[in-house]
């Protein structure tokens, strides 16, 4: 009996094991189904292309990159690597020439300043395409195409990386709030808060209400966040017996503020901001109201115009810069508030750039020549992108399972493949590492200027990054035309003008040898994501600022943390200081991060001097004049001691000389130019 | 029994309900959301962008609500859209589902393949050399951490020697079909189901090595010996098969580990397995993800335990349940 039920078990367990097995397999089977019946589709109506015949031996280019999200869909994907596919499928308008200017691609854009009815100038855009190009399943391109790819990323429940609503575009603001007048209800909203809601027309009532409802703006953490009861006493109110009563604690600071701080809070832009957001809130959920943008103009099949308000620097690459995505494909069911037919054909990409998607399994994706390109049909028949993990990028280039790849660039790097005979290429990456300081935490400018002069960073980025980087000395990258390659050293390391600075801030030595004012030590908070081994370029600047500060009686208190937490203490506000870097830098607007409204402004730095420079400065159409305004504001940056821009490093391409004829490869390579954009000219050999 | 399994069933609700509660104050809790998270760096995200796009994902919603939307979706199957990849969570599980599971399973087949003869020889030479030897070679492999022990493997085998691929799952410049595309399938899986074999037998062989001995100590085996049994019968059949169950009760436990995906060897060997998925759905704060995910592992564990506890009772008859 026994023995019966042992046997059993035993098969049961293999039958267990073989179902769990057969499950997988169906499983297996029915995704390669679902791709070939994808690729079926999309060769399926396609006008029976002629497959391009390889020119040497090899016939696949193997791009070595890191892992996908699936979303190859350049209105939507926020992977860098998804977009690396999207690059190939899709051609676009217009896109940079080596030195990151705008140039044609597979249309035109151009642009023209007008008057407006009361005087102001306008700047209209006029973007063309090639007439009588086709996508890869053989749908003529058309402007509609175009316009199609404005209204998605305009659209008010749009979600992808564009930040095209936020333009101002005649008609936007009507279109993405979904408010046939949004400008006229604007204004009557903006009258109705001055009305009733500028400091001295607005009821205690309402006043009250705004310091209740924002804690006394945010200052408010709790009962026990603060000496409360102190400081009511210090303003002449008795909270004797209240001190423990939350509630009525709060009344009383709320009355105290309301009595004798009633010129320091701004109660007008809470209401304005509160008011806006109940309107918009209140026009999205009545159906469409607003079908069309504007300013955004068709013309004829090939031409559309698109209505600036105001002078925009970057206008043109807004515009033109742009994929062309079929709309017969993507947008057959589209409409104002429904992206979700959109999203559907995520994973199954198809457009009109140089080569078409076949497939993605295995993590690999595949593509194939697109015989229908407007362009000089690619010479390579197929090329897949791999996923390789980073620290096998080179050797798997020198091995050759890969022809090109990106790996981070170091001197080990360098070596490794020189011995080995393969290529490379050194170009600058579009951003820069900095180490930031929030001036609301260390408001006294003369502590924040004591601490640039600690930062020691040529010795750091040096040792860490050799020739592959270098130092620079203003907040904006080095890709950006505007940057100011003159631009001197603005606080150079000196450890006796740190305290120097230290001192002129009050900051002297106690009894104990702290560096102390008003009896509380200097003491700073450093976050920084190092992997929790301070491996990062900036660490040494940092180990060496703790040492000197701590010479002084000062204290560096440095947190080596992962870098999503480091990011959220850094928006909570919590870091004296930070050390990060920017990437993706695409034109010298810097308003996001160092404007008083900006979103990305996490250093505290409100001054009106520089939100005006910057209004200026994207209203220059003029280059040069440009470039001084933006030297004079960077100048403003550095004096107010916030951010001490650190180093620009070098990013790394490396080829496969077995497999790649190089001679094919672009001459220059550059930031905004490499081989994909010539991709169709390049070959194997 | 029946009333056994209907309890524990009934708990198993219970306990799957205090899970995703866990999971989603988690996930919810975790600093940086996905919003945060993708538009970080973009200089040009304006505060009301971010705001609209938390509108789109939910996440503007509190906790409570949040959960409550959550589960209400889920009890009808519905476990949302990945915010990272755009597509329904158990699309993306079935997804990649297979690659975790012939990873896992076969390191496991092969891991038993070898714990059970070398754990009985190690047992019946108690105090040898071969078991010293063996029990040696296993406290290594648990000791070796995997990405360790992998890039060893890779520099001998791939970049040394040269005759294992490095990475993948496939030769992407070839692009097998057929029959020759599951052999180079096999190729690829060589060193990953090394490294999960010999950084996993370790724990297996050390189990059974310690029950062999337990049953060769029995009153039985040695009656069997003393009726001049041959040896080999003594270990194949008295001794062996009492020493299985226990280990065919532990076959339960180890469902949920074929299926929840190794982080750091599938990084290692870009093998884009569910282990690989989820880590970077905790980066990127992909809560649909995560919950589904960790529902999925969560149903599977329960399952393991209760199929275990099942088995146990049958096997053993001394085990009853009321």
């Amino acid at each position: 009996m026994k023995r019966k039920i042992l046997s059993m078990l035993l098969v049961l367990c293999m039958v267990l094991s073989l179902a769990a097995c057969k499950n997988n397999d169906s499983a297996d089977t029915a995704n390669d189904a679902k791709t070939t019946d994808n690729a079926g589709n999309t060769a399926g109506t396609a006008q029976v292309p002629d497959k391009v015949v390889a020119t040497g031996t090899y016939d696949t280019l193997v791009i070595g990159t890191s892992s996908f999200n699936g979303v190859f869909n350049p209105m939507f994907s926020f992977s860098a690597f998804d977009s690396q596919v999207s690059d190939l499928i899709f051609a676009t308008v217009s896109w940079l020439d080596p030195q990151g200017a705008l140039i044609d691609d597979a249309g035109h854009v151009e642009t023209e300043e007008i008057p407006a009815a009361d005087g102001h100038t306008q700047v209209k855009y006029t973007v063309s395409i090639k007439p009588d190009m086709k996508f890869s399943d053989g749908e003529p391109v058309t402007i509609d195409d175009v316009l199609f790819y404005y209204y998605v990323i305009s659209d008010p429940t749009y979600d992808g990386s564009s930040t095209f609503s936020t333009l101002d575009i005649v008609g936007m603001k009507d279109y993405y709030y979904d408010t046939p007048d949004y400008s006229e209800q604007l204004s009557k909203i903006t009258k109705e808060v001055e009305d009733k809601y500028s400091l001295d027309k607005i009821s205690e009532e309402a006043y009250k209400a705004y310091l209740r409802d924002t804690k006394l703006d945010g200052w408010w953490e709790g009962i026990d966040s603060y000496d409360w009861a102190g400081y009511l006493k210090e303003e002449g109110y008795d909270p004797t017996g209240i001190e423990k009563d939350e509630e009525k604690l709060f009344e009383m600071l709320v009355d105290c503020e309301y009595t004798k701080y009633h010129d320091s809070y701004d109660p007008q832009s809470y209401y304005q901001d509160k008011l806006e957001g109940e309107y918009i809130k209140g026009n999205l959920e009545d159906g469409v109201d607003v079908p069309e943008i504007s300013g955004i103009k068709r013309v004829d099949d090939y031409t559309c115009t698109v209505l600036f308000d105001s002078p925009n620097i970057s206008g043109d690459k807004q515009v033109a810069w742009i994929p062309i995505v079929p709309k017969h494909y993507y947008g057959a069911d589209f409409s104002k508030g429904s992206l979700d037919g959109i999203k559907a054909f995520n994973g199954t990409p198809l457009g009109g750039g140089p080569y078409k998607f076949v497939s993605y399994q295995d993590n690999i994706v595949s593509l194939e020549a697109n015989t229908l390109f407007w362009d000089e049909i690619p010479k390579i028949p197929t090329v897949k992108f791999q996923v390789v993990s980073q620290d096998d990028q080179v050797d798997s280039v020198i091995n050759g399972d890969i022809d090109i790849t990106d790996p981070s660039a170091s001197k080990e790097v360098i070596e490794q493949l020189e011995s080995a005979g393969m290529a490379y290429s050194l170009v600058d990456n579009p951003g820069y590492g900095y180490i930031a300081v929030n001036a609301e935490k260390i408001p006294d400018v003369n502590v924040r200027k004591g601490l640039m002069h600690l930062m020691n960073r040529t010795p750091a980025v040096e040792s860490y990054y050799g020739e592959l980087a270098q130092v620079i000395e203003r907040p904006m990258s080095t890709t950006i035309a505007e940057y100011p390659h003159d631009a001197k050293e603005f606080y150079g390391y000196d450890p006796d003008k740190a305290l120097e600075y230290f001192t002129a801030a009050g900051y002297a030595k106690d009894a104990n040898g702290k560096l102390a004012k008003d009896g509380e030590q200097l003491k700073i908070t450093i976050g920084i994501g190092g992997d929790g081994t301070m491996n990062h370029p900036s660490a040494p600047i940092l180990t060496q600022m703790a040492n000197d500060l701590q010479s002084m009686g000062a204290e560096l208190i440095i947190q080596d943390i992962d870098a999503s937490t480091l990011f959220d203490l850094m928006d909570a506000g919590e870091l004296d200081m930070w050390v990060a870097a920017w990437s993706n830098a695409t034109d010298c607007d810097l308003t996001q991060m160092f404007g008083s409204k900006g979103n990305d402004n996490n250093v505290h730095l409100y001054s009106d001097e520089i939100d005006k420079l910057q209004a200026e400065i994207l209203k220059t159409v003029d280059f040069d004049k440009r470039c001084e305004l933006v030297a004079q504001e960077l100048d403003l940056i550095m004096d107010a001691a916030v951010y001490m821009p650190v180093y620009q490093r070098k990013n790394m391409e490396i080829y496969n000389t077995t497999t790649i004829n190089m001679d094919t490869l672009p001459e220059t390579t550059t930031t905004f130019w490499n081989y994909v954009k010539e991709i169709n000219k390049l070959e194997l050999n | 029994m029946r009333q056994y399994i209907v309890r524990r069933l009934f708990i198993s609700i219970i306990v799957l309900f205090g899970v995703s509660v866990m999971l989603y104050l988690l996930g919810r809790l975790t600093p940086g959301d996905y919003v945060t998270s993708i538009t970080a760096g973009n200089p040009n995200i304006t505060v009301e962008m971010q705001e609209r796009m938390r509108e789109v994902y939910g996440l503007d919603k509190g906790i409570v609500e949040g959960y409550l939307n959550w589960l209400w979706d889920a009890l009808r199957g519905d476990f949302g859209l990945s915010f990272l990849y755009q597509k329904p969570v158990t699309e993306i599980i079935m997804r990649y589902v297979p690659i975790t599971f012939t990873l896992a399973f076969s390191a496991m087949v092969f891991e038993i393949l070898l714990a059970i003869p070398f754990g009985i020889i190690a047992a019946r030479k108690q105090y040898s050399r071969t078991d010293y030897f063996i029990v040696a070679v296993a406290l290594v492999g648990i000791s070796l951490p995997s990405f360790f022990f992998a890039a060893i493997l890779k520099r001998i085998f791939a970049i040394g020697l040269g005759v294992l691929p490095l990475s993948g799952m496939v030769n992407a410049r070839a692009g097998y079909t057929g029959w020759a595309r599951i052999a180079d399938i096999g190729k690829h899986l060589v060193l990953p189901v090394t490294v999960f074999v010999v950084t996993g037998v370790g724990g297996l062989l050390r189990y059974v090595r310690t029950n062999m001995l337990e049953v060769l100590n029995a009153d039985y085996v040695r009656t069997a010996r003393a009726k001049g049994v041959p040896e080999y019968k003594v270990i194949g059949k008295h001794a062996f098969r009492n020493t299985l169950i226990p280990i065919v009760t532990m076959v339960g436990n180890m469902i949920p580990g074929l299926f929840s995906g190794a982080v750091i060897t599938e990084g290692i060997f870009s093998l884009e397995g569910l282990g690989n998925i989820a880590i970077k759905a905790v980066q990127s704060g992909d809560i649909p993800y995560l919950m589904g995910f960790n529902m999925f592992i969560a149903v599977l564990t329960i399952i393991g335990t209760l199929i275990s506890d099942i088995l146990y009772a049958v096997v053993d008859p001394r085990v009853r349940y009321s």
